[in-house]
């Protein structure tokens, strides 16, 4: 198992560096100083393409965040039994969050 | 009395670490940057997308003080820098892991190079911020 | 003349004492001397119940790394002038259950020693010897690793062998990649099993603790980035 998700996590890494990059870019520094309106938002979601680059980002994110964190659990001693119960957790809280996160991107996509 | 006396030692031992080692002091800013960013994507999540579907009204409100506001305004710059030095020794890690660095003073010197990088860009994003 | 040193040493006897204290001696200064010069001083002339480990007094047995100043080093090469002080503080090695004084139990350290097979098992099928090139490559990657004494001064310096106690440290880590990448092992496959595991390869971080301490100067994070990424060469068929 973690050869895989090590892997998945460097990919992650990578494609986090560029679209992290271009997410605080294109949301705080094209009008520095400007509070973002809900309008914009809604004007931005009309592009699919940035529905989609917003989502992976979401998903990237939270993988390369909760994966992360099992790995500071796993740094210390640990049961067979605690490392199921943790990581059964991560994954809840991972699809939860990213369930809401897409949940909240469609609905406001959708609010045109 | 076979091991008795290993076994009255094992209650004790050192735990004196590598105080002056950049690597390890990397890896543990790595970390701590780390857990804030887990901690921050998460609340930034929940936040967004539930002031985004409760309308116009409370996502305009939220994010005029989140953009607004001096004190978010400084955790912004503070935000950025972590996540400026999550990413840049990120990018050093990703190297070794291609095979690109692994000595002990190359790991060094990358270091020290992605923190100049970092403080360039950390200063010139705060300038930008302060719409200089 | 120079100063005498100041040497502040670790002192715990877990059958009489219930916690460690340190005592100081004063130790004269003499040209080249070493640590363990100045730990066989204190032995024969201020306190003979003082127990430390040396065999060979010329780092190739392995046996004298201790705590000083900070670092883990070998006793016997490590030069008193190299510390650039006079004070000098004698610790035993971190991460081992302490047996007396600066005396460790390297039990721990040579289970996961043990656990990758450090030996080397030739193929059975090969009728003509497989030639690896004195020049090649893997040849010279390898004859570096190989240097290790097992002195234990890596694993006393890793922060992940501090917090996980199954964590099989850059020695063993190191080892098992030399005979990993060696054409002619048998059991390559086997092994790599053995260190991709959550408590293998996977623990490591690449802080470089290993690599700074290390006498013989290996760089055991080499070596385990190359068992990274042939554990995921294996994941993806690659690597037979």
């Amino acid at each position: 198992m973690h050869a895989w998700t090590w892997v998945l996590q460097r990919i992650s890494a990578v494609i986090l560096i560029i679209a992290v990059g271009l997410h605080i870019g294109f949301l705080h520094f094209s009008n520095a100083g400007e509070a973002l309106n809900y309008g914009e938002i809604v004007a931005r979601l009309k592009t699919p393409v940035l529905i989609v680059f917003d989502i992976l980002l979401l998903i990237f994110g939270l993988y390369h965040a909760l994966y992360g964190l099992y790995s500071v659990f796993l740094d210390f001693d640990s049961g067979k039994k605690e490392r199921v119960v943790v990581l059964g957790l991560l994954v809840c809280v991972g699809l939860g969050i990213v369930g809401f996160g897409i949940f909240g991107l469609l609905c406001t996509a959708r609010s045109l | 009395m076979p091991n008795s006396h290993v076994m009255s030692a094992d209650a004790f031992r050192t735990r004196s670490q590598m105080w002056d080692a950049t690597g390890m002091w990397a890896w543990v800013l790595h970390r701590i940057t780390g857990l804030g960013l887990v901690f921050y994507i998460i609340l930034h999540t929940i936040l967004m997308a539930g002031s985004l579907l409760s309308g116009k009204e409370d996502f305009d409100s939220t994010l005029s003080i989140l953009m607004g506001h001096p004190v978010f305004e400084f955790l912004d710059i503070l935000l950025l820098g972590t996540v400026l030095y999550h990413g840049l020794n990120g990018i050093r890690i990703l190297l070794f892991d291609i095979g690109i660095g692994v000595r002990v003073r190359t790991q060094k010197d990358l270091f020290w190079i992605f923190m100049g990088v970092g403080a360039i860009l950390w200063f010139w994003s705060i300038l930008l911020k302060l719409g200089w | 003349m120079c100063k005498p040193l100041q040497v502040k040493v670790f002192r715990f006897n877990p059958e009489s004492d219930v916690a460690p204290k340190f005592d100081d001696f004063e130790v004269p200064v003499f040209d080249n001397m070493a640590v363990l010069d100045v730990v066989i001083h204190i032995q024969n002339y201020l306190d003979r119940s003082l127990s430390f480990r040396f065999s060979c007094r010329i780092g190739m047995c392995g046996s004298c790394a201790m705590y000083v100043n900070g670092r883990a080093r070998l006793a016997c090469r490590t030069q008193v002038s190299s510390l650039k002080t006079r004070d000098i503080t004698i610790m035993p090695l971190p991460n081992f259950p302490i047996i007396r004084d600066l005396v460790v139990d390297m039990e721990p350290f040579f289970d996961k020693w043990k656990k990758i097979k450090p030996y080397y098992v030739p193929k059975r099928e090969l009728d003509e010897p497989v030639t690896v090139q004195p020049n090649s490559n893997e040849r010279e990657f390898i004859d570096d690793m190989l240097d290790c004494i097992s002195c234990g001064c890596c694993y006393s310096a890793c922060s992940m062998v501090a917090t996980n106690k199954d964590y099989l440290g850059p020695a063993a880590l190191n080892r098992a990649y030399t005979l990993i990448a060696d054409k002619r092992d048998a059991i390559r496959v086997e092994r790599l099993k053995v260190v991709d595991r959550s408590y293998g390869v996977w623990r490591c971080h690449t802080q470089f603790n290993c690599a700074e301490v290390c006498p013989k100067n290996i760089v055991p994070t080499r070596s385990i980035q190359n068992l990274k990424r042939r554990c995921v060469l294996k994941k993806f068929g690659i690597f037979k």
